[in-house]
C-alpha cells in the first residue's frame, strides 16, 4: 500500500487529570459519573455534541429490562430522575408489552431531548469536565503504558494526560488504535455467518401520524399490525412486487398519542470481509439505510390509514453499530459464563440481559431464556495496558455475550464500575489490575449497585428463571 | 492538573499514513459549498471525492436546521442551485406552508427564501452524488494536509478505521471555517472577529434553531390574530420573553424568537444564541462545548416558558435539537484578492467574476444585536477570492473564501455558497484536465464553462429592469429585528 510520511508534529498537552472517560453513551456516562463522584478529576470526551450515544444519536432512547433490586446505582437514579422531571415516556402501546420489550418488562422509554439536556446537568453537578466535537483518535504508549490520549477537534491535534484511560467508545476505539489486544475483529466465530459481522440498525421517527385512525386500522387487523414485529404481510407483498426497497421483512412501529412514531426496520448487512467500524461501510450504510427508511414511508403513506400525511421527522445521526471490538480482557465472558456458572468472585455487576442477534440475512433472534449473571471486574481490565479499563460495549466479552452486555443498562452498570475502580485507582495510586476488588465491590455497593446475583434477592431470581422457562422469543423478522 | 484546556506541554509525533484514496479534486465539507463543488467537478469529468465529517450531506441545512435556500433568484444565480429548487419541489422536499407572516418579515418565498424538509434533502443529495459519480466518504474528517512547498499533496482524514490520507491533484476547502487552508499553514484571514467599532477582537456567536412539536396550530394561530403585534409576526414574543428574563424565569441572550409554524404542529424555532467571550475562538473546542451546554439549557427555558404561557403550546415537545451549534464566523483562505463591503457597496463588478451574489449582509453582534437589512444591489464574487494566495492547489469556496467580516456576514450564506462551490468546482476540474494549477488557468475558460451549466456569473450581464428591482428593494430596505 502507498504510504505517505508525515513530518514531526508537537502536540500540545491540554488537560491533565485522574480519569479520561472516552465516549459519552451509557457506559461513558456511568463510568463518567462513577469517578467524579468518587473524587476523581474526570474528563469526558465526547466526539459528537451532546451526551447519550446510541441512546440519543441513534435513537435507543430507552434502558432496557430495568429492575431496581438487580440493578441499582445510576441505573436506578436517572431512570427515577427522569421520569420525575418528565422525560420517560408512558404512552408506549400495549402491543410493545405483548411482545417482551415493553414496561411491564422493565424497558423504560425516554425523551431523547430530555435526556441529552438532563446529561448536562448531572455531569456537571458531579463535577465531570465535557469536551464536545472531541473526536478520540489515538494515544501515545510507553511500554504498557498509555501517556496521553490524543483528540483531534476543528481546533486541531492535543493530547490529555491522565492516570486511568476508560475506553466507553462502543467499539474498542481506543483499546484497538492503541494496540493493545482486542477480540471482536472476526464478527461470528461459527455457524453460517463465521467471520461475518452483524450489521447495522436504523431507527427514525415519522411525525404527522393521525394516530386515532391508524389504531382503528391496527384493531381491525390485529394479527398483522397490533403486534410489535409488524407488517408483515404489506412488506412481503411490496416487496415481492418489488415495490419496496427493505433488508427486513417486518416494522416496529412505536406511535405515540401526539402523532410521533419511532419507526425501526431498515438494516444493512455487512459483506464477509467488510468491518463495522470502516469508513466504506459506514457511508454505504448511511446512504442504504437512508434509501430504506423512504421507501418504507412511502409504503406506509400509500397502504397504511393514518400514515397519509405523515412525514420523515428525523434520522440519526449514524447507522447503530452492533459489532465491533472490545478489549482483550484478563478475563473473557464467555456464553457459558452467563448460562452456567453465572457467579464470580470480582463480580461487579449483575446483567439480566440475553442476547439479541442481528443476522446477516436480515433476520433477528431474541429470547429471554437467560436468568440473570455476574460481570466480572477482570473483564474491564486490559490484559496488557496497565492503565487502561472498558466499559459498555468494550468490555472483554466472546461474541454471545457481547450481543447482550452491549445493551444501554448493562453498559452504564459496567460504566459505574470502570469509572469507581479508576478513581478508586487513582486516590490509591495502582494500576487497575492491582485495585484490591473487595474495596470495590464495596464501594460499589455503598453506592447502590449490586455486584452480584448473590445479592438479588431470592424472589427476583425465581421471577427470571420463571421468564426463561417460558422464554417468549422475539424471532425473525423475516417472518 | 488541568481541566483548563491551556497548553501546559507538548508531545512528539510522526505518522507513516496509509494512502488509501487517489483523486483528481478532492472536496472537504458536504455543506452548500461542497456540493456545489463535488456535483460541478464531476460533471466536468474529475475524478471527484466529497469528504463529510458527519452522516449525511448538507452542512448547515441539514445538521443545524438551516433548511432553506435564500433569496434565490433564476435571474441572479442559475445553474446548480436551481437544479435543486426544482428536484426538491418535483420531489415534494419544499415546504408549502409557510405563514404569510414569513414574507412580511422579507425573509419568505415571495423573496425567493426556499424552505425545504431538511430529510428529504439528504436523501436527494445522495442520489444526486451517485447520479454524477461522486465518491462520497462520510464520518471522514479532515484534520491535516500533507503539504509539500506550495502544494497540498494530500488530506489526511481521522475515522474510526483509523488515519489515512487521500490525495489529490487539486484540494477544494468547503469547510464552512478555511478549516484545510488553517490547518495546512496557509495564510487565513478571520483570526481576529470583528475588525472595529465597539465588539472588535471578538468574534460573532453561535446561533441555534430547533424544531418543536405538537402544537395546536388552530390555538396558537388564534391567540396570535388577537395579539398580533407580539405573536402575529415572524419574530415573536418579545414582551413574554422581555419579562420573563426580567423576573429571572429564563436566561437566554435574545429578546425574541422567530417561529415557523406548520399545518401539523412543528414549528422551527430559533432564538438561542451564544456569545463567544474576547479570545474565544468559534471553532475551539471549550467554546463548543460551552456552547452546546448552554444553548441546550436555552432551548429547554424557552420551551418551558412556551409550553406555560402560550396558547397552543401547552402539549408541545423540544422534537429535535441540531447536531453542532450554528457558526457565524471563522477563518477563510486569504485569497489572490479579499472582496470588501466596499467592493459589495460600491465596485460591484469584476473581470474574473465567477458568481452573481444578492444576499446582503446578515451580522450578529456579541451582545446579541442583530443587523439586516437589504440594502445592498446584486455584486459580483471574483475568482480571486477562490484561491489560496500561497497553496497553488488550493480553492476554497462557500463560507471559506476570501473576504472581510462584512461581506463574509452575507456571502457565507447557503445560497451564495452553492454558487461559489459551483464555480471552484469547474475551475478544478478544468485545471486537472489541463494539468495547470487553477491559478493559471484563464478565467474566461470557467465563465464560459459556468455559463454554458446556466450560471450567471457577473452583474455586467443582468438586464437593467433587474437591477433597478433590486435598487427599489434597497431604497425601501426595512431592517429586520431578531
Amino acid at each position: 500500500m502507498n504510504h505517505v510520511v508525515e513530518p514531526e508534529r508537537q502536540i500540545p498537552v491540554r488537560y491533565e487529570v485522574d480519569v479520561i472517560v472516552v465516549g459519552g453513551g451509557p457506559g461513558g456516562i456511568g463510568a463518567a459519573l462513577g469517578a467524579a463522584r468518587n473524587g476523581a478529576k474526570t474528563l469526558l470526551v465526547e466526539r459528537f455534541g451532546c451526551l447519550g450515544g446510541s441512546q440519543t444519536l441513534t435513537y435507543s432512547s430507552s434502558f432496557a429490562f430495568v429492575n431496581n433490586e438487580l440493578q441499582g446505582g445510576f441505573v436506578k437514579e436517572i431512570t427515577e430522575r427522569i421520569d420525575k422531571g418528565g422525560g420517560v415516556v408512558h404512552d408506549i402501546p400495549e402491543k410493545w408489552d405483548r411482545g417482551g420489550w415493553g414496561p411491564k418488562q422493565g424497558v423504560v422509554f425516554f425523551d431523547g431531548e430530555y435526556y441529552k439536556h438532563f446529561l448536562d446537568k448531572i455531569v456537571e453537578e458531579a463535577g465531570v469536565k465535557v469536551i464536545f466535537h472531541s473526536f478520540a483518535v489515538g494515544t501515545i504508549r510507553d511500554g504498557n503504558t498509555l501517556k496521553a490520549l490524543i483528540v483531534e477537534s476543528r481546533e486541531g491535534r492535543f493530547a490529555i494526560r491522565a492516570k486511568v484511560i476508560i475506553d466507553c467508545t462502543g467499539i474498542g476505539d481506543i483499546a484497538w488504535k492503541s494496540g493493545a489486544p482486542v477480540i471482536g475483529e472476526e464478527g461470528f466465530p461459527d455457524g453460517p455467518y463465521k467471520g461475518q459481522h452483524m450489521g447495522y440498525g436504523w431507527a427514525f421517527f415519522i411525525g404527522g401520524l393521525d394516530v386515532k385512525r391508524y389504531r382503528a386500522f391496527e384493531k381491525e387487523n390485529p394479527e398483522e399490525w397490533n403486534q410489535y414485529i409488524s407488517g408483515r404481510e404489506l412488506i412481503k407483498q411490496a416487496k415481492a412486487k418489488g415495490e419496496l426497497y427493505l433488508l427486513r421483512n417486518s416494522v416496529i412501529l412505536g406511535e405515540r398519542e401526539n402523532g410521533r412514531v419511532w419507526v425501526l426496520s431498515p438494516g444493512y448487512t455487512l459483506k464477509p470481509g467488510q468491518h463495522p467500524w470502516e469508513v466504506e461501510a459506514m457511508t454505504a450504510g448511511e446512504i442504504d439505510l437512508r434509501k430504506q427508511a423512504w421507501s418504507l414511508h412511502k409504503l406506509l403513506k400509500e397502504n397504511v390509514p393514518g400514515f397519509e400525511n405523515s412525514y420523515i421527522e428525523q434520522t440519526p445521526v449514524q447507522p447503530l453499530l452492533r459489532d465491533g471490538h472490545r478489549i482483550r480482557g484478563e478475563h473473557i465472558l464467555t456464553e457459558h459464563d452467563m448460562t452456567t456458572v453465572k457467579v464470580h468472585d470480582d463480580a461487579i455487576t449483575v446483567c439480566n440481559m440475553p442476547p439479541d442477534y442481528f443476522l446477516p440475512n436480515g433476520t433477528h433472534e431474541f429470547e429471554f431464556n437467560v436468568t440473570p449473571y455476574d460481570i466480572p471486574y477482570r473483564c474491564l481490565v486490559s490484559t496488557e495496558i496497565d492503565n487502561l479499563l472498558a466499559a459498555g460495549a468494550s468490555v472483554s466479552l466472546d461474541f454471545k455475550a457481547w450481543a447482550a452486555v452491549r445493551y444501554n443498562t448493562p453498559s452504564m452498570c459496567t460504566g459505574q464500575a470502570a469509572g469507581t475502580a479508576a478513581a478508586l485507582c487513582a486516590k490509591k495510586n495502582v494500576i487497575p489490575r492491582h485495585l484490591n476488588v473487595r474495596t470495590l465491590q464495596e464501594t460499589l455497593r455503598s453506592q447502590g449497585l449490586r455486584t452480584s446475583v448473590k445479592e438479588v434477592p431470592e424472589r427476583i431470581i425465581k421471577q427470571y428463571e420463571r421468564m426463561a422457562q417460558e422464554a417468549l422469543a422475539i424471532k425473525d423478522y423475516a417472518g | 492538573m488541568n481541566m483548563g484546556g491551556e497548553p501546559v506541554s507538548t508531545i512528539r509525533e510522526q505518522f507513516d499514513t496509509p494512502v488509501l484514496y487517489e483523486a483528481d479534486v478532492l472536496v472537504v465539507g458536504g455543506g452548500p459549498a461542497g456540493i456545489g463543488a463535488a456535483l460541478a467537478s464531476a460533471r466536468h469529468g474529475a475524478k471527484t471525492i466529497l469528504l463529510e465529517r458527519f452522516g449525511c450531506l448538507g452542512g448547515n441545512q441539514t445538521l443545524t436546521f438551516s433548511n432553506l435556500f435564500a433569496f434565490v433568484d433564476p435571474r441572479i444565480q442559475g445553474g446548480i442551485i436551481q437544479e435543486i429548487i426544482e428536484r426538491l419541489g418535483k420531489g415534494g422536499g419544499i415546504v408549502l406552508d409557510c405563514p404569510e407572516k414569513v414574507n412580511r418579515s422579507g425573509w419568505g418565498p415571495e423573496q425567493g427564501v426556499h424552505f425545504f424538509d431538511g430529510e428529504y434533502y439528504k436523501y436527494l443529495l445522495d442520489n444526486m452524488m451517485k447520479e454524477a459519480a461522486v465518491k462520497v466518504l462520510f464520518h471522514s474528517f479532515a484534520v491535516a494536509t500533507i503539504r509539500e512547498g506550495n502544494s497540498i499533496r494530500g488530506v489526511v482524514v481521522e475515522s474510526r478505521q483509523g488515519r489515512f490520507a487521500v490525495t489529490a491533484k487539486v484540494v477544494i476547502d468547503c469547510s464552512g471555517l478555511g478549516e484545510i487552508a488553517w490547518k495546512s499553514g496557509a495564510p487565513v484571514i478571520g483570526e481576529e472577529g470583528f475588525a472595529d467599532g465597539e465588539c472588535k477582537g471578538q468574534h460573532m456567536g453561535y446561533g441555534y434553531a430547533y424544531y418543536a412539536s405538537g402544537i395546536d396550530i388552530d390555538r396558537f394561530r388564534a391567540y396570535a390574530a388577537k395579539h398580533q403585534a407580539e405573536w402575529g409576526e415572524f419574530s415573536a414574543g418579545r414582551d413574554l420573553i422581555t419579562q420573563a428574563k426580567a423576573d429571572g424565569r429564563v436566561r437566554l441572550l435574545r429578546n425574541s424568537a422567530l417561529i415557523r409554524e406548520r399545518i401539523g404542529g412543528r414549528a422551527w424555532i430559533l432564538n438561542p444564541s451564544y456569545s463567544l467571550q474576547e479570545g474565544q475562538h468559534p471553532w475551539e473546542v471549550e467554546a463548543m462545548t460551552a456552547g452546546e451546554i448552554d444553548l441546550r439549557r436555552q432551548a429547554r427555558e424557552l420551551h418551558n416558558l412556551f409550553k406555560a404561557e402560550v396558547p397552543g403550546f401547552e402539549d408541545a415537545v423540544i422534537e429535535q435539537t441540531p447536531q453542532q451549534p450554528l457558526m457565524r464566523d471563522g477563518h477563510r483562505i486569504l485569497g489572490e484578492y479579499i472582496l470588501t463591503e466596499h467592493d459589495i457597496r460600491h465596485v460591484k463588478s469584476f473581470d474574473d467574476a465567477i458568481a452573481v451574489c444578492n444576499m446582503p449582509p446578515d451580522i450578529f453582534y456579541p451582545n446579541g444585536g442583530h443587523k439586516f437589512a437589504y440594502d445592498v444591489t446584486p455584486y459580483d464574487i471574483p475568482f480571486r477570492c477562490l484561491i489560496s494566495a500561497e497553496v497553488d492547489n488550493l480553492l476554497a469556496a462557500g463560507s471559506s473564501v476570501s473576504m472581510d467580516l462584512v461581506t463574509w456576514a452575507a456571502v457565507r450564506y447557503n445560497t451564495p455558497s452553492v454558487c461559489t462551490g459551483q464555480a471552484a468546482g469547474t475551475a478544478a476540474a478544468l485545471a486537472v484536465r489541463q494539468n495547470v494549477s487553477p491559478k493559471r488557468l484563464d478565467v474566461k475558460m470557467i465563465q464560459a464553462a459556468l455559463i454554458s451549466a446556466g450560471q450567471r456569473t457577473t452583474v455586467r450581464t443582468l438586464p437593467d429592469a433587474v437591477i433597478k428591482d433590486y435598487e427599489r428593494r434597497a431604497e425601501e430596505a426595512k431592517p429586520l429585528r431578531i
